[in-house]
């Protein structure tokens, strides 16, 4: 950009005080992550550690797990980063001190909150966004204050050209909130509880559109940005190639966000968008291993200080970690490989691999570098710095080494058939035995981790107790007058156009019939040459294309939320405003309103009917147990999953879902078919003691669930919420509710007390009980028609394929035991909710 | 099979192009600003006054540039 040097310069001292409180928040968040981690990874391998207690089980801390790594550790280490770095590179101070401690104080006040309430139960069960909605609102309102005080910043800086860093940050801030906001559309039942806006297939897709990019624009591009700014300070030298930066930004951006569906691959969503997110996440390959590159070749010329620098150490093992899991993530995109890496450990490797080496290492070599100058000394100990190093390096090696063999191992048991095409190994428990020995070595390597990071928090405490802590203050040049260059003038230009050009091409190609293939080719052939022909004119009076957007952080702005929203519109859209047939059809079926005239009225046992109060109530139960973390409720067209779980799950089957209980990983068997596989005895006793039906099982004891009491009061809101969401519940359905709930109840219990088994008919016991039973049996009536024949369901699902609509009803493997459906008060509710 | 053709010629035309411009923008110049301000995280980090200098003689550990 073409300036006016003044030749003046300004005092600045810089607000160091908030970098020097995010630092030891993410000192002492870290040290509360890693232990749950450890903790967690105990309870996997010892059930025993969940103490019997319910706050304390797996379900629960897992969440809390994920979201202190998340959000409290790489969280405040990232904002101390982004707060140290901008000022430097801007050459001013922070924007508003104020809104630096509201900011800070906002975030921890967040992670307190999440601390209470995910280990209480209150959840939103969607993977890294279980905040309940009155702390996304608290999320939102402190990611605005963070917003506002990096772009004041910003605005009122001393450097005319926004480096590579900061573009990084920029793209983070403006694409966390659109990922936050639309994945949290919540509508509450009360204060601390509310359902997701979507449902089904489009919540799922919703969740890993958000899940996906939460680890692209939270864990990663502002970590690139702290690569940036930290690896060529550190290492001495500028960053390998600034152009190569420019490529790496603008690709990763733009491509990121379309990658989310390959978290749902030979799911219920539709192929198209399956396809699409497995073809982005390999094109991300591209520029994650040019970011990579740069990365490390900035040591160019100065690998001599790999052996003696222990920040640097940190630094290269990072970015290295970093190759390899953006490597393996598009490996794993692929559905051939997806479909052994699903719902396994290999997936846990992968993440441990990415927030254990790029993260934690990152946050560490950014530690250990701003700490002693922040406090004007030397770090404590620099052996001890080398052995944190060595120990952690360890850690995520035998972690994430033992969760790739456990994980292939686990996709491969699942899948084996023997020579006849019948399971090899048909008992699910079997396999977690033979992974025993594997995750005992991953609580050990995250043991490893984490007494490697107690080593740095002991190191750096005695860092800033042996020196003075002082914000930095210095005199740097005024922003000089620059030439004026509108921010439209930016965004129309040519690089935008041919872009924009090449995208309008692809969809046109995307949607065309073969006989209109002529036309996005010639299309995106003349755009190219024309593109190509002016391109030498692109360059205008004071800079280049490039060179004039880094002076304008508006422009820069607006093109990097153009950039991310393209991928989440083409994605989200369809999928969201997809005709809604089946609903319809089901509503006919529930509520006798008869269909629009150009509806489809088809017959079919895979449309979803709403589930009963007490079924409602028992969800929410399940939710609140997280027991999504361990049970998933999809099961996948292979052969192998069709014939241990039954037949494979429909999109039609969750469109009352709200929010979709698919889960991400297996440590228990798949739900969908549960419902009548077992009688109501079984999971009880599975629930008291999960030894005791399945010997060998991981699974926390669920004892207090028959003590605890399900507040029926709140059920008639929850029906209406859910009415409000498109669930047909009549107006009958929701005035009736609790006694229909309780009298579902009654029959369970009555059930229960026919074996000799005492419980209230109100629990939160028997409404889990009656919502397992209803788990992918389809309408009531069906099922209760198929108890009264059960002579007529065959042992075995033979249908691998994709088969036609059956017309009469089948229910899942009867596996030998008794169907719950004559147990579960299904069909008496049947006649107590509206017929059905 | 004859979609995957096309698909792979036009991909080609396009990933061509984006080359081509690049290598355009490359060669006349379009990125030299880069080498300024790649220049910007290695500028020192320290207090300016000759007073605060001199209280903070001593420089930190590591590979302060």
């Amino acid at each position: 950009m073409a300036t006016a040097d003044t030749g003046r310069t300004v005092r600045v001292e810089y607000n160091d005080s908030v970098v020097r409180a995010f630092l030891i928040a993410t000192l002492v968040w870290g040290v509360v992550g890693l232990s749950l981690g450890v903790l967690v990874a105990t309870q996997l391998s010892f059930w025993q550690a969940n103490f019997g207690i319910e706050w304390l089980t797996f379900g629960r801390l897992r969440p809390l797990h994920t979201n202190a790594a998340i959000f409290a550790f790489v969280g405040n280490s990232m904002f101390a980063g982004i707060y140290h770095s901008s000022q430097r590179l801007l050459k001013t101070r922070l924007g508003s001190d104020g809104l630096s401690w509201i900011h800070f104080w906002g975030w921890q006040i967040i992670i307190v909150c999440a601390a209470l309430t995910i280990p209480l139960g209150f959840t939103q069960s969607k993977e890294y966004a279980e905040l309940i909605w009155p702390i996304d609102l608290m999320v939102a309102l402190i990611w605005v204050v963070f917003a506002v005080n990096f772009f004041m910043t910003v605005a009122k800086r001393n450097e005319p050209n926004l480096y590579v860093a900061l573009w990084f940050y920029i793209a983070t801030i403006v694409t966390i909130p659109v990922l936050y906001i639309v994945n949290n559309l919540q509508l509450p039942t009360g204060a601390l509880h509310s359902y997701s806006i979507f449902g089904g297939v489009q919540d799922a897709l919703v969740q890993w559109w958000y899940g996906h990019n939460a680890v692209g624009f939270f864990l990663t591009t502002p970590i690139l940005g702290l690569m940036y700014y930290y690896l060529p300070k550190a290492a001495g030298r500028p960053v390998y190639s600034y152009r190569l930066s420019i490529v790496h930004f603008w690709a990763l951006i733009f491509v990121y966000i379309w990658a989310g569906p390959h978290h749902l691959l030979y799911t219920a969503l539709p192929d198209w968008a399956q396809s699409l997110g497995m073809v982005f996440s390999l094109m991300l390959w591209a520029p994650s291993w040019g970011g990579m590159l740069n990365g490390l070749l900035t040591l160019r010329g100065a690998w001599d200080k790999l052996r003696t620098d222990p920040v640097i150490k940190f630094f290269i093992a990072a970015v290295t970690f970093y190759g390899m899991s953006t490597f393996e993530g598009p490996l794993l995109s692929i559905k051939t490989v997806s479909s052994l890496g699903h719902y396994t450990d290999w997936i846990i490797g992968h993440v441990h691999g990415g927030t254990l080496g790029w993260n934690g290492f990152m946050a560490a070599g950014v530690s250990y570098w701003l700490i002693p100058r922040l406090w004007n000394t030397k770090l404590y100990n620099e052996k001890w710095a080398d052995a944190h190093f060595w120990i952690g390096l360890f850690g995520i090696l035998l972690y994430v080494g033992s969760m790739w063999i456990s994980g292939v191992n686990m996709g491969l048991y699942w899948r084996a058939l023997d020579a006849d095409g019948f399971l090899q190994y048909p008992d699910f428990v079997e396999g977690l035995i033979s992974a025993g020995v594997l995750w005992k070595m991953r609580l050990v390597g995250g043991s490893f981790y984490l007494v490697g990071f107690l080593l740095m928090v002991a190191n750096l405490t005695l860092t800033m107790q042996k020196g003075k802590f002082q914000s930095t203050v210095v005199e740097v040049p005024a922003m000089p007058k620059l030439q004026t260059v509108s921010s439209w003038a930016l965004i129309k230009g040519k690089p935008v156009v041919f872009s924009l050009g090449v995208i309008v091409a692809a969809a046109l190609f995307a949607v065309s019939s073969p006989v209109t293939f002529a036309l996005p080719i010639t299309f995106g052939a003349v755009l190219t040459v024309a593109a190509i022909l002016y391109a030498g004119a692109e360059k205008r009076e004071g800079g280049s294309w490039h060179q004039l957007l880094e002076g304008k952080p508006l422009a820069f702005t607006i093109l990097s939320l153009v950039a991310i929203l393209i991928g989440g519109i083409a994605e989200l859209v369809p999928t969201i405003v997809i005709d809604k047939k089946a609903p319809a059809v089901a509503m006919a079926d529930s509520t006798g309103v008869v269909p629009a005239a150009d509806v489809q009225v088809v017959e079919s046992r895979f449309l979803q009917q709403p589930y009963s109060p007490l079924e409602l109530e028992g969800r929410d139960v399940y939710i609140s147990e997280g027991c999504y973390n361990c049970h998933s409720q999809m099961i996948r067209p292979f052969r192998h999953e069709t014939l241990r779980y039954g037949e494979y799950s429909r999109a039609s089957e969750f469109r009352y879902d709200h929010p979709f209980q698919w889960g991400s990983k297996r440590t228990g068997p798949d739900l969908h078919r549960v419902g009548g596989k077992y009688p109501n005895l079984w999971h009880y006793q599975h629930l008291m003691d999960p030894r005791s039906t399945s010997q060998g099982s991981n699974m926390p004891v669920y004892a207090w669930l028959k003590t605890r009491k399900v507040d029926f009061t709140k059920t008639r809101g929850k029906m209406i919420a859910m009415r409000k969401l498109g669930v047909p519940y009549t107006d009958e359905d929701i005035a009736d509710c609790q006694d229909v709930a309780k009298s579902q109840g009654t029959l369970i219990a009555s059930d229960l007390q026919a074996n000799a088994v005492t419980i209230e008919p109100d629990c939160k016991m028997v409404a889990v009980i009656a919502y397992l039973q209803r788990l992918g049996r389809g309408p009531q009536p069906v099922a209760l028609e198929q108890a009264a024949a059960p002579e007529a369901t065959p042992a075995t699902p033979e249908t691998p394929e994709i088969p036609a609509e059956p017309a009469a009803p089948v229910d899942v493997p009867a596996d030998g035991e008794a169907d719950g459906a004559t147990q579960n008060g299904a069909g008496d509710l049947g006649q107590l909710v509206g017929g059905r | 099979m004859d979609v995957l053709i096309i698909l792979l010629f036009i991909s080609l035309v396009f990933v061509t192009g984006a080359v081509l411009l690049f290598l355009r923008g490359v060669t006349s110049g379009d990125f030299e600003q880069g080498d300024r301000v790649s220049l910007l995280p290695l500028e020192p980090d320290s207090p300016s006054t000759p007073k605060e200098k001199a209280e903070n003689a001593m420089p930190p550990t590591g590979s302060t540039p």
